[in-house]
């Protein structure tokens, strides 16, 4: 659990973009893991990791059949979903990053690598897309990439906020102890 | 799965794109599970994809503020040069929603501004909210009048739509003759009458013989020198006849003429005189 908890935790809010069902599913992973293991159903050790990721994804589709059936039987009777807005926590830490991300940006020279961040990582533009629209070099492209990601990393890390350290991954509680330790 | 191809093709990006197939993004989790060094990139992306979705939307907002004080502008020089006519009735009623949403936007605008001017932290910005709120006023109000105004003639073209779904009955028929003499030569010999009541005048137009109905003519309609209307590729009848249906309010009381002309054929000439009728 130690070395794999923080990727299944990823891939499962990834998934279902909610911390409490991927809090859930997680723990249900490694439950339903262990009681596999024991069975004797890993043949294989070395394949742990596909293994793990086929359990978490399954009961996270198992999850989401349950959830949208309940929901067209009867709406009346449909429990509160989770709340699906951000915690005060995750807003701070959201509004934080927003303020890095501005700042990145207008550290960006030319102002042609802002709209290389904005194509690429907001509009889903391929990156053979983009090099055409702008004409730049695979190369080139990939400078700018590079070059955002490392700036924008030693300012998470200027900021405190590394990312997540621990074992449980991409929570925002995890994030804030990381940064504090 | 290495780290090299991950960085060079950016996978990690793709990934939280959603841009991976099936098996490739397989292949990353069951690599990225088991590796720190992708989570660390995976969360690292994510917030940076976060962070600028956030600042794409504040800036996108901003901008909207922007373009619509535009368009209240625009809307407002509109009202000053546009003739409308039958032909504009559509783009009227298609004007005045936007008209009234704007409208709503700047009585909404309006509002914070009032808001803000009763807060004690608004204070430095007063002056600005002042001249900010008296420009909004002066836009509110001139968007009102073209509201008024395009309602209005929406209102009228709409009564005239519906006056001309209605059937007609005993709709006066007015066979013409082409004239000798050209135009403008003497007092003309036929006479209409067409009165608001009148609603639509046909007339029938006499090119001559039966064959011409193969042909393609051109008409147009004067009032003295004025053109009223005119119209191409026109076929008469199998009689020999163009019959043009108009309606009554384009004839005001005066003088006529229609000329309808064809290729290789000397232009018939026909002329009348609308008086005032019922």
């Amino acid at each position: 659990m130690e070395r794999f908890g923080r990727g299944i935790r990823f891939l499962l809010l990834e998934r279902t973009r909610d911390a409490a069902r991927a809090d859930d599913l997680f723990q249900e992973t490694f439950r339903l893991a262990l009681e596999k293991v024991r069975a004797g159903e890993l043949r294989e050790p070395e394949k742990l990791a596909p293994f793990l990721r086929q359990l978490a994804k399954n009961l996270f589709i198992a999850d989401y059949r349950k959830t949208t059936k309940r929901a067209t039987e009867d709406l009346d009777d449909v429990p509160a979903p989770a709340d699906p807005e951000p915690s005060q926590l995750d807003q701070v830490l959201q509004a934080e990053d927003a303020r890095l991300v501005r700042e990145l940006l207008r550290e960006l020279e030319p102002p042609r690598d802002r709209e290389v961040l904005f194509r690429f990582y907001l509009a889903s533009e391929t990156k053979e897309q983009i090099c055409a629209r702008l004409e730049l070099s695979s190369v080139q492209f990939n400078l700018v990439i590079h070059r955002a990601r490392l700036r924008f990393r030693s300012l998470v890390e200027r900021a405190g906020m590394r990312p997540g350290m621990k074992e449980d991954g991409g929570s925002s509680h995890s994030r804030i102890r990381a940064g504090m330790s | 799965m290495d780290h090299q191809t991950i960085d060079e093709t950016h996978v990690v990006e793709r990934y939280l794109l959603g841009q991976l197939s099936t098996q490739e993004a397989e292949t990353f989790e069951d690599h990225y599970v088991d590796c720190a060094e992708c989570l660390d990139r995976l969360e690292l992306s994510r917030r940076l994809r976060q962070g600028l979705l956030q600042v794409a939307t504040e800036e996108a907002v901003q901008a909207a503020v922007v373009q619509r004080l535009g368009l209240l502008a625009r809307l407002a020089r509109l009202g000053r040069s546009r003739q409308l006519g039958l032909a504009l009735a559509a783009a009227a009623v298609l004007l005045l929603l936007p008209a009234g949403l704007l409208l709503r936007e700047v009585r909404r605008l309006d509002g914070e501004l009032i808001e803000a001017r009763k807060q004690p932290s608004a204070e430095p910005g007063r002056q600005e909210a002042e001249a900010a709120r008296k420009a909004l006023a002066a836009e509110r109000a001139r968007a009102e009048q073209e509201r008024t105004a395009l309602q209005q003639k929406s209102e009228q073209l709409s009564a005239e739509l519906e006056k001309a779904r209605q059937p007609q009955v005993n709709t006066p028929i007015y066979p013409l003759s082409p004239e000798r003499s050209g135009p403008g030569d003497g007092e003309p010999s036929n006479r209409i009458a067409a009165g608001p009541a009148t609603g639509w005048v046909v007339l029938s137009l006499d090119l001559g013989a039966p064959e011409t109905s193969n042909r393609t003519f051109h008409a147009t309609l004067r009032r003295g020198p004025v053109t009223i209307w005119e119209g191409g590729g026109l076929h008469p009848d199998p009689q020999g006849s163009l019959v043009l249906s108009l309606p009554a309010s384009l004839l005001s009381p005066g003088d006529y003429s229609v000329t309808v002309d064809a290729k290789n054929t000397a232009p018939a000439h026909f002329t009348f005189r609308v008086r005032p009728g019922r």
